[in-house]
């Protein structure tokens, strides 16, 4: 369970988020919801800490942050890129399941991989730890079916186990029993 | 966990792209470039030498700043890093001493080698002419984690950076470039060499907690 | 009452008010005054001539670019520990006056460097400092309009005034000791000058254009400031 109490959100002179009051309980998907740029994005780094509210308080546990910004289609391999990740957030991969079906392509480059792929491969961290909140925007950029349902089954079980997932998405209807905050845009 | 986060953050700057074998070829070739400006006679260019090459090394240092932090905030990596259980310093000197060793190290080292080959007395003085171009090479990175910290996110990096850390690097240049041309000037190196440490240490001390904050500041500011 | 009390904009602009017209009177009385002694009724150097009389601006405008920088430094430590929206305004209003300072420094050096030793530009360990010192106001001042939000410049920039606070004494030190290194002092009497055991006939206008200038400085600053913070209001509200 966390906290959000008076949160107000401003990125340069507009607002975003004005005073929002909150308790989110285990098991609770929240979707933040609303057209491009009306600050859900801002909203969800400002309850990672990667953007200082207006004001407010949060108290928020431990977290995964994925962000929209796909994995550039780089060199790199997704071996080294998840062995990377496990080390930022201070362990080894230690993942025992593979829903994405990443294994088969670990040691393939990035710049051979499609968005789709590369995708899969950001979602794959989702598993290297298990922190109680997931801090997900926009999961479902280039996924195709199967994928998509992937990702529904692992949030699924997530907050069946009793974990959170804030998930800023323009796809609502993929989660059809989550609680919603709707933004409107610069205000 | 550090090993791994240093070696991606060394093999993100320079794979691909060869950082090192371009520093390697810029120093030789602006060394060219000056002595086909200054001519080939051989004493006059004994007596220019340590300045010259220190003040390619300085230029060396620009090498790979533009994308030293900018790159990680293109695609969302300093994000991550800044969540990350390793501390925001820890991170910027990792930086640091990737920037040394893709690029103002090996300009070092082309430096020395050109140095030795074209001066027949630097053989004598090789210890303390390395021991100088090392520290200068460190102290330049530092000075460059600060400029690229500084123009974080800027819209015209390039000339900036330029601007920023040409000025900041004055002194470990001249006392760098000092102690390289003591010998030629008949008086010991230890006191420029001394200070050049001692500029050297203050920086890679410094510059990381800087530059953390200043990364900080900017990726948090709304 | 502290010094955030300024920080607020209605009392900045109540200490404007009074502080103002006392600073335009101070300037009004002071540089004329201060002109016609540096000019024409303090004597000529028996060595330098007239030459001398370039000593009456490049004196202060040294001076200056040195205390605004340093007032700068404090405003950019104010502005990064406390976060007031002011002390980034004042980076904004008074680095170009410093600059303007340094460059007048620099311009009436080589004016006076041409009779004194020949050529407009020398190597000194004092200009070549001042030179360094504006290298340091250019790459500030590009800071401060190089990202997309001027917040961002104005942080940016209070970072580099600080970094170049702690390397500027460091920078002095190290010019001196290779200006030491590649030519003897042959200043003996430009140190003279900045001797203040200067006569008194020298020494009156010297100070009387010092303070008169540091007037204007400040009119100028304050003013700017006031542009500044205007500026910022109306961007905040035409949004």
């Amino acid at each position: 369970m966390f906290l959000l109490e008076n949160l107000t959100v401003a990125r340069g002179n507009a607002l975003m988020a004005l005073n929002v009051t909150r308790t989110l309980k285990s098991g609770v998907v929240l979707l933040l919801e609303g057209p491009n740029g009306s600050g859900k994005t801002s909203f969800l780094r400002a309850l990672a800490g990667l953007l200082k509210p207006a004001s407010g308080k949060l108290d928020i546990p431990e977290f995964h942050w994925i962000s929209a910004i796909s994995v550039p289609p780089s060199v790199e391999t997704p071996r080294e890129y998840l062995a990377f990740h496990a080390a930022l957030s201070g362990t080894i991969d230690t993942r025992k399941t593979d829903p994405f079906g990443v294994d088969t392509v670990l040691d393939t480059p990035f710049n051979r991989l499609s968005t789709g792929w590369r995708q899969r491969v950001k979602l794959t961290r989702l598993l290297q730890s298990q922190p109680p909140l997931w801090l997900l925007d926009e999961p479902s950029d280039g996924l195709d079916a199967k994928g998509m349902e992937t990702l529904l089954s692992l949030i699924k079980s997530h907050t069946d186990s009793g974990g959170i997932a804030v998930i800023a998405t323009h796809q609502p209807q993929l989660w059809p029993h989550a609680e919603t905050m709707q933004f409107v845009g610069a205000a | 966990m550090s090993g791994v986060i240093f070696t991606r953050i060394l093999s993100r700057m320079t794979r691909g792209r060869g950082l090192q074998m371009q520093a390697l070829l810029f120093f030789v070739l602006a060394l060219a470039a000056f002595v086909f400006g200054i001519g080939a006679d051989p004493e006059q260019l004994e007596t220019l030498m340590p300045g010259l090459v220190w003040a390619i090394l300085v230029l060396a240092g620009l090498l790979g700043l533009p994308d030293l932090l900018e790159a990680d905030a293109a695609d969302g990596t300093l994000d991550d890093l800044l969540l990350s259980k390793i501390s925001l310093p820890s991170v910027m000197a990792m930086k640091m001493a990737a920037h040394a060793a893709a690029t103002t190290l090996p300009a070092a080292l082309a430096a020395l080698i050109c140095t030795s080959a074209m001066s027949p007395d630097a053989f004598k003085y090789l210890p303390q002419l390395a021991t100088g171009l090392a520290l200068g090479a460190i102290s330049f990175s530092a000075v460059g984690l600060l400029g690229a910290a500084l123009t974080l996110g800027s819209r015209r990096a390039g000339t900036l950076l330029a601007v920023i850390v040409l000025p900041l690097g004055v002194p470990p240049l001249i006392f760098g470039a000092g102690a390289a041309s003591a010998p030629l000037l008949g008086v010991s190196p230890v006191m420029p060499l001394s200070l050049l440490a001692a500029f050297t240490v203050a920086a890679i001390t410094l510059a990381p907690f800087a530059a953390a904050a200043i990364v900080r500041m900017k990726v948090t500011t709304p | 009452m502290n010094l955030s009390y300024f920080a607020n904009p209605a009392h900045f602009e109540k200490l404007a008010k009074v502080v103002l017209p006392l600073l335009s009177t101070l300037c009004i009385i002071l540089l004329p005054v201060g002109l016609v002694d540096a000019l024409i009724i303090s004597p000529p150097d028996y060595q330098q001539g007239d030459a001398v009389r370039i000593m009456y601006v490049h004196v202060p405008s040294a001076w200056l670019s040195m205390a605004i920088y340093a007032a700068c430094g404090i405003a950019a430590i104010i502005g990064i520990v406390w976060k007031h929206t002011l002390a980034e305004l004042f980076l904004r209003a008074a680095l170009p006056v410093g600059a303007a300072a340094t460059a007048l420094c620099l311009i009436t050096g080589m004016l006076w460097g041409k009779p004194m030793w020949g050529t407009w530009w020398v190597w000194d360990a004092r200009l070549t400092s001042v030179l360094v010192l504006m290298f340091i106001y250019i790459a500030t001042i590009a800071l401060l309009d190089a990202f997309d939000r001027p917040e961002q410049g104005g942080q940016a920039a209070a970072w580099m005034t600080v970094i170049g606070l702690v390397n500027l004494p460091i920078i002095k030190y190290s010019v001196e000791w290779w200006n030491t290194l590649h030519q003897p002092s042959s200043l003996s009497s430009l140190k003279r000058m900045m001797n203040p055991a200067m006569a008194g006939d020298m020494l009156r206008p010297l100070l009387v254009m010092t303070v008169g200038l540091t007037c204007l400085a400040a009119i100028i600053v304050i003013l700017r400031l006031k542009a500044e913070m205007l500026a910022r209001k109306k961007a905040v509200k035409g949004i």
